[in-house]
């Protein structure tokens, strides 16, 4: 077997002395990759792999041993007996390969490779196409924008736009049988420009109701109908009269609130009959109401009260929407008039410094206006060169006082640090996943800075404006 | 004292944690947040069963495993789908379940820190340690091998106990001869026709009678106190029979070396502490490991089925039964310094980890196998089949973000998620002491130098799937590339990347 006189060539065992020196061959199991002695892998038939069972005799072994392997008899130690010199890596193993009943190539690396446990050439093909069609379609999928990774809203179509204002308009005192040109001309201006408007209506006035069928409610039915994003219609009192002194003046605040109740229920009812649809704003006359008011349209079923700024900066200390005994407070910031004796108005330039103000604020800018004073083509003019301007600032989100409690209620309208964001549902294809992540990175903005921020107070805000 | 603070600061970071994640939850809709919560919940009772189970009543070993965790997991998406949670769509679902395992990330970290506050005293060194034998393989490790043997001499371990064997795999270089010059009566060397890193190993075995063996790769230098660290939890508890080193880049000179530094400090400190936790270590690595030899005669040593025999060795050693931990023994080790290097290292760790996956799988399904088929199996599929092409998908939105003109939010897209990972990877530089410069590279593990992984990872699936001839790819070294010789052989064999 072997032709290596071991007695002549091996030194004595290195770690006990004794000269029981033998050659030592070594081979490995190609397929399972057993190294072993080759006496190891002897078996009375032939060969077999110790490990692995396998008849080796057909199978391959190879000898993988190099340089002067041998074994002690005594110790059991195995080592090269060589000496490192300069012609070690010259010399062959010391037994015959032919010894060996069949040799693969040494040199193959990874013997039997493995193979998956399951299907064949089809199924590995199949599995193939399907794996690099998941990568590309969801790098597609991804890429037109449908991927829910930022999603906000499941169902819902839309997308959260952030916004540097919002502005609302809110047109007092409609009443029937009064300056109904000037009128038909504020509502048209409002119309051409595209901007939405509040109109608050007087329900009864001198003693009279307004009827389903007179002109003024087919008129305002008409508007609603052909502008159903344009006008919101809220109660604006009962009679519009100044039954009290409350804060200078007022038809609901320090009435007692049974008739408060009385006069709300009344006016609902008047309304909803001349516009087809149950109010869900009110606007009070002389922009003063009480705790009693609140509690009356919460009964009666509103949402939202519209006041004067001023007065809930008094009553509430608060200027900026807000929300107690279940309705939302949206305060008006400015009116037109600035005389109301003769009915003259502010500046132009002046109305547009305060809306700057508020939009250098992010603030909500609620531009109040009564239509009757609209009585020179100048004062429609003033109307619509402070609307150019509002649309020429970018970021600005027009609203009626309505469609911004239902967001504001609903989660759909959130303050943020800077601006507003308002969930618009989509009415086209022009949403995109960009518009959602931005009005993520501006909530994570927002709860970030609230933690740290201490709130300035909204008096602060109101001279802003004021001044 | 320090010691103490050391571990508050650890505990801190943990918290500070929180607040991103709570950011997070908090801008989630509510539909999202309520299906992340289904499947924490669903996920969290699981491994909450498994260790009820496997420490307590084995008897109950079939009952909610991995079969029925998916059975679970396919009704809660059927249930979330119904419910309106979450839109019926496959990407979805990859956002999904991206989104759980983001959130499983600060368990990972509160399970580290545990592990690490527990492990300090759980393995006390002999003070007479018993003898053992270290197996060196090596394939054309000129320049490297005397650098390595000279350091495994240096160590601390008693002499006299302390055996060395340096297998040469058929180098076509000088190394048998730089080997040789530290012949004596610890350093044995060893020649063999060139077979492969496996090959190598099993024939290094033939010349070892001791009972505990500790592999060392041919370019990496050991620790000092290295040898003592890592046999000590298998000369102190029965149950262990192999134990994994600590590995650590030793050039960090590049970009690309430090990239891998942080990986390889954040893959042992954080993931591979709750894997030891467990005892199911999934990977002994050939730069550093040690094995009871009962283990490695008992799964007949190393395999030529796959191109990673380190992993398939221990998979095998965690399914006869034994515990598998890690060791703070360190061993530094040359990383692939440009990334076509890298790329040929790492092409040959995912094929061969794909590979011992495949190999493994229907074994891996007995129940028997306890918390290797109860954690290591579910969590081995989720990183090596579902994370790969998740943050493909989540690139791809991030790309989408860029093109629509969206830098600063993508930025600050990019910097939230960001933080989590920082935070994550301070607390592994911190266990394990090393500067906290490194954190200028976990951007990268946010977009860049995870997704060249990942597509490589993509890569050997396909390629294991297909069936492709795959060849041993290993990084060039750095001072043997200066050297300039021409090539004499074409199959690099035993290449210790």
């Amino acid at each position: 077997m072997t032709n290596r006189d071991s007695d002549e060539r091996s030194p004595p065992c290195p770690a006990c002395g004794s000269s029981q020196i033998s050659p030592l061959e070594i081979a490995e199991h190609k397929r399972c990759g057993a190294v072993k002695p080759l006496e190891e892998f002897r078996v009375e038939s032939g060969y077999e792999c110790p490990d692995c069972h396998l008849d080796c005799s057909t199978d391959s072994l190879s000898s993988v041993g190099r340089g002067s392997l041998v074994s002690c008899a005594d110790c059991g130690k195995r080592y090269d007996s060589d000496v490192a010199s300069d012609d070690v890596r010259d010399r062959e193993t010391s037994f015959s390969r032919d010894s060996l009943p069949s040799f693969g190539n040494g040199n193959t690396r990874t013997g039997d490779r493995l193979t998956l446990p399951v299907g064949g050439r089809v199924f590995r093909k199949a599995l193939t196409v399907f794996l690099m069609l998941f990568i590309i379609s969801s790098a597609v999928v991804t890429a037109v924008g449908t991927a829910p990774l930022l999603e906000d809203q499941a169902e819902s179509s839309g997308d959260w736009k952030q916004y540097q204002s919002v502005v609302i308009f809110r047109n007092d005192d409609i009443q029937p049988y009064y300056r109904r040109a000037e009128m038909e001309a504020v509502d048209e201006v409002f119309v051409e420009e595209g901007v939405p408007v509040t109109q608050g209506v007087i329900p009864r006035n001198d003693n009279e109701s307004l009827d389903p069928n007179q002109q003024l409610c087919q008129y305002l039915r008409d508007r609603a109908t052909a502008h159903p994003d344009l006008f919101e219609f809220a109660l604006h009192g009962y009679t519009h009269e100044e039954l009290t002194s409350f804060h200078s003046g007022s038809e609901f605040g320090g009435l007692a609130y049974e008739k408060q109740h009385h006069r709300i229920s009344e006016g609902t009812r008047t309304l909803e009959s001349c516009i087809g649809e149950r109010p869900r704003t009110f606007i009070p006359p002389l922009d003063t109401y009480d705790n009693n008011t609140v509690r009356a349209l919460v009964e009666a079923n509103y949402t939202v009260v519209s006041g004067g700024g001023w007065f809930t900066n008094q009553y509430y200390g608060e200027t900026r929407p807000f929300e107690t005994n279940g309705l939302l407070h949206v305060p008006n910031s400015q009116s037109f008039v600035k005389n109301w004796s003769t009915n003259e108005f502010y500046s132009e330039r002046a109305i547009e410094r305060r809306f700057d103000r508020a939009y250098q604020n992010q603030s909500l800018y609620m531009q109040m206006l009564h239509y009757p004073t609209f009585t020179d083509e100048s004062k429609l003019e003033t109307l619509r060169g402070v609307i150019e301007h509002m649309k020429s600032k970018e970021g600005v989100r027009f609203m009626t006082v309505g469609s911004f409690a239902e967001k504001y209620q609903s989660g759909e309208l959130k303050r943020v640090d800077d601006g507003w964001l308002v969930w618009e549902e989509s009415d086209s294809s022009t949403t995109t996943l960009s518009d959602r992540v931005d009005g993520w990175m501006h909530e994570i903005g927002e709860k970030v800075s609230s933690t740290v921020r201490v709130t300035e107070p909204d008096v602060r805000l109101l001279k802003q404006e004021v001044n | 004292m320090a010691s103490k603070l050391s571990d508050a600061i650890s505990a801190l970071i943990c918290l500070v944690a929180l607040i991103p994640y709570g950011l997070l939850l908090g801008t989630l809709p509510q539909r999202t947040f309520f299906a992340i919560a289904t499947f924490t919940v669903v996920l969290a009772g699981y491994l909450l069963w498994s260790y009820y189970v496997v420490e307590w009543r084995p008897e109950y070993e079939s009952v909610f495993s991995v079969r029925g965790l998916a059975v679970v997991l396919v009704l809660t998406a059927v249930g979330v789908v119904l419910l309106k949670w979450v839109p019926p769509s496959p990407v979805a679902f990859v956002h999904l379940g991206a989104l759980v395992l983001f959130f499983s990330y600060w368990l990972v970290m509160v399970i580290a820190l545990y592990h690490e506050l527990r492990a300090k005293d759980e393995f006390v060194p002999l003070s007479s340690p018993e003898p053992i034998s270290v197996l060196v393989p090596a394939y054309n490790e000129e320049g490297y091998i005397g650098g390595t043997i000279e350091a495994l001499l240096a160590t601390e371990f008693p002499r006299d106990k302390l055996s060395i064997v340096v297998v040469d795999d058929g180098s076509t270089d000088e190394t048998y001869e730089e080997a040789a010059a530290y012949e004596s009566d610890i350093v044995s060397v060893v020649r063999k026709e060139n077979g492969g890193k496996y090959s190598a190993l099993n024939y290094g075995l033939l010349f070892t009678d001791d009972e505990f063996i500790v592999t060392v790769d041919a370019d990496s230098v050991v620790h000092p106190t290295a040898l003592t660290e890592i046999v000590t939890p298998l000369q102190t508890d029965s149950t262990v029979g192999a134990v994994a080193g600590n590995v650590k880049v030793s050039n960090r000179d590049s970009l690309v070396t430090k990239c891998q530094s942080l990986e390889y400090i954040f893959g042992i400190n954080i993931y591979r502490r709750v894997f030891d936790h467990f005892g199911v270590v999934p990977i002994v690595p050939g730069c550093l490991g040690a094995y009871r030899r009962d283990a490695l005669e008992a799964v007949c040593a190393y395999d030529p089925q796959t191109l990673t025999e380190d992993f398939d060795t221990t998979v095998k050693v965690l399914k006869a039964g034994y515990d598998v931990r890690v060791s703070k023994a360190q061993v530094f080790t040359e990383a692939p310094d440009t990334w076509k290097d890298l790329y040929k290292q790492r092409l040959r760790w995912y094929r061969g980890n794909f590979m011992t996956f495949l190999k493994h799988f229907d074994d891996l399904m007995d129940t028997r196998h306890r918390m290797v088929h109860r954690l290591w199996l579910p969590l081995s599929i989720v990183e090596m089949f579902f994370l790969p092409f998740a943050s493909w998908v989540i690139l791809g939105v991030i790309v989408y973000l860029l093109v629509s003109g969206l830098v600063a939010q993508t930025i600050a897209l990019f910097a939230f998620f960001t933080s989590i990972v920082i935070l994550i990877n301070v607390l592994a530089l911190k266990i394990e002491g090393e500067e906290f410069e490194h954190i200028l590279y976990a951007p990268l593990f946010v977009i860049g130098y995870k997704h060249f992984h990942d597509a490589i990872m993509v890569k050997s699936l396909i390629d294991v799937v297909r069936d492709t001839d795959m060849q041993w790819t290993s990084a060039s070294r750095i001072k043997q590339r200066d050297q300039s010789k021409p090539a004499t052989h074409t199959q690099p064999e035993t290449r210790s990347d």
